[in-house]
């Protein structure tokens, strides 16, 4: 006799697999039933991701985005309790399958990203003030070991193409599409501004900075890298015009010089 | 433990993003609100806000679709810890979810997927009811699912295997008019057998939704109640008498106004019943 265990692993698996053979005992009534739950997996799935993914799918048309989220279900099938993860990962998928065309994975990366931020830990920004009045009693220690405390969810990478006019682009209602390709990377974060997602750009340096800082690098770390890369002499400059930046678009939260 | 749900006989409809706004800038008249559990098992952002200033103006009903009562594997202990987070700041009338299950030991499907009513998977659904209760604190209410198939290793009908898990755990059940509907079309059982066969006394809500009609008929809430369904619940009203009722829609989301004429609409079939009843 089937186990409920054996029933409910069989039965998940003829989901994922629409060629999969039925089980034997089932009728054409089954067969037919069955078929509702194949097509309730996965149009709902696909229409989370639409929901994720909703410039993704401009970018690339909505028929070639389905078949893209199909195949992303089949390699990927959801695992978390939520439905908010069922697009966890497109981006890669989407590497591999426009691999000519890689602005497209940086889209997915940027919405998966603000996806991910929209129901982050609440939290409020440093500003520039609050950093300026406790700055100004910083010794040259406090500023060697200050360390930043990024807003949740904070993500950082580098792009290879130009994601403001992309996303600008996705607003339009032309098709028309330029080369958006960079001739140098740019920085990329992606953070919660109040209760909206919002991304922003910068420097190339930037993005290694800020994943160098949001796993515990020192005010003095940045400045060493940034040192190797551009000399010595305008390193602590530039650290500190970096850190005025992020903390003027509110990624910070907090700091800490001990 | 809190093991007893009073009854609460009001009427209500499923909060849904495209009618927030209403909700908090004007008195909406219902009796309560129910929001998927699910959607605001998170960690901050616009939809628990709206969540706590919707609750501080109406009485909210947590409604799960992911507990999986019926996994063989048992409850997943991160989303029972979630949705204990929620009930604990929203302080519901009541915490509900599906008697399904959607996830194997691996997968989640995100579907409400058809339990077969054997005596080993209504163990299973009982020893998984009694570990989501004791670690609530509460007791919890249970919805009977639609269906599209049933097992061959069927051993008892659905309102029989509702009746026994109730009582075995002290469970409440969420009554969806509307499923019972579209599953006795699709398995060819009597629907008024269903009302019959379920114990009164357990029963403190009851869902009405539209369903796409067909050979097999969808749950699909995107639509009006049918009049079937809306003969259905006059029915169960009069074997229940009041209990809370409340409209859901997730599809093809309407103007509230509509949504507030069909809750007018099961007011009037709900006194209509009673009226029955007591003449």
């Amino acid at each position: 006799m089937t186990t409920l265990a054996q029933r409910q692993a069989g039965f998940i698996a003829l989901i994922h697999d629409e060629d999969r053979p039925l089980p034997t005992d089932f009728t054409a009534r089954h067969a037919a039933g069955m078929e509702v739950y194949r097509n309730n997996y996965r149009t709902a799935l696909i229409d989370v991701m639409l929901d994720t993914y909703p410039r993704t799918a401009k970018w690339v048309g909505e028929e070639s985005f389905r078949q893209a989220a199909a195949h992303h279900l089949i390699v990927k099938p959801p695992s978390s309790w939520t439905l908010d993860d069922a697009g966890e990962g497109f981006d890669a998928t989407l590497t591999e399958l426009f691999a000519m065309d890689l602005e497209v994975s940086e889209l997915a990366w940027v919405e998966w990203s603000m996806h991910r931020c929209f129901s982050a830990t609440d939290a409020v920004p440093m500003t520039s003030e609050q950093f300026a009045g406790l700055a100004s009693g910083f010794g040259e220690d406090e500023w060697l070991e200050l360390r930043v405390r990024f807003m949740p969810q904070l993500a950082t990478r580098l792009l290879s193409h130009d994601l403001p006019k992309i996303w600008k682009a996705t607003d339009a209602e032309t098709s028309e599409q330029f080369d958006y390709h960079l001739d140098r990377p740019i920085a990329c974060h992606v953070y919660r501004d109040g209760e909206s997602p919002v991304f922003i750009t910068g420097e190339m340096g930037e993005a290694e900075a800020v994943r160098l800082m949001s796993e515990g690098a020192t005010f003095a770390d940045i400045c060493e890298m940034i040192a190797e890369e551009k000399g010595p002499e305008s390193a602590a400059a530039e650290a500190g015009s970096m850190l005025a930046r992020l903390i003027g678009h509110g990624m910070i939260q907090g700091i800490e010089t001990h | 433990m809190d093991r007893v749900i009073d009854c609460f006989s009001g009427f209500g409809i499923g909060l849904r993003a495209d009618h927030y706004a209403d909700f908090l800038e004007h008195r909406i008249p219902v009796d309560f609100v129910e929001v998927i559990s699910e959607n605001f098992m998170l960690d901050g952002g616009r939809p628990l806000r709206i969540l706590q200033q919707v609750r501080a103006k109406y009485p909210v009903i947590l409604h799960g679709v992911s507990m999986s009562v019926g996994s063989a594997h048992g409850l997943g202990q991160k989303h029972l810890h979630r949705l204990k987070l929620l009930a604990d700041m929203i302080d519901p009338l009541w915490v509900s979810d599906h008697l399904c299950w959607t996830r194997s030991s691996a997968h989640n499907s995100h579907d409400l997927l058809p339990l077969p009513l054997t005596r080993e998977a209504l163990d299973v659904v009982c020893d998984n009811i009694d570990h989501a209760q004791n670690y609530l604190g509460r007791a919890m209410l249970f919805e009977n699912p639609s269906s599209y198939l049933t097992f061959p290793e069927d051993e008892m009908t659905e309102w029989e295997f509702m009746t026994e898990m109730a009582k075995r755990t002290g469970c409440y059940i969420l009554l969806d008019i509307n499923n019972i509907y579209v599953s006795a079309h699709n398995h060819g059982f009597s629907a008024d057998n269903y009302l019959a066969g379920i114990p009164a006394d357990r029963v403190r809500q009851i869902h009405l939704a539209g369903h796409t009609p067909g050979d097999i008929i969808i749950d699909t809430h995107d639509r009006a109640i049918a009049d079937g369904v809306w003969a259905l619940y006059q029915k169960a009203i009069g074997r229940l008498g009041q209990v809370a009722t409340m409209i859901e829609r997730d599809g093809n989301i309407p103007p509230l106004h509509e949504l507030l004429n069909e809750l007018a609409i099961a007011r009037f079939e709900a006194a209509d019943a009673l009226s029955a009843l007591a003449a």
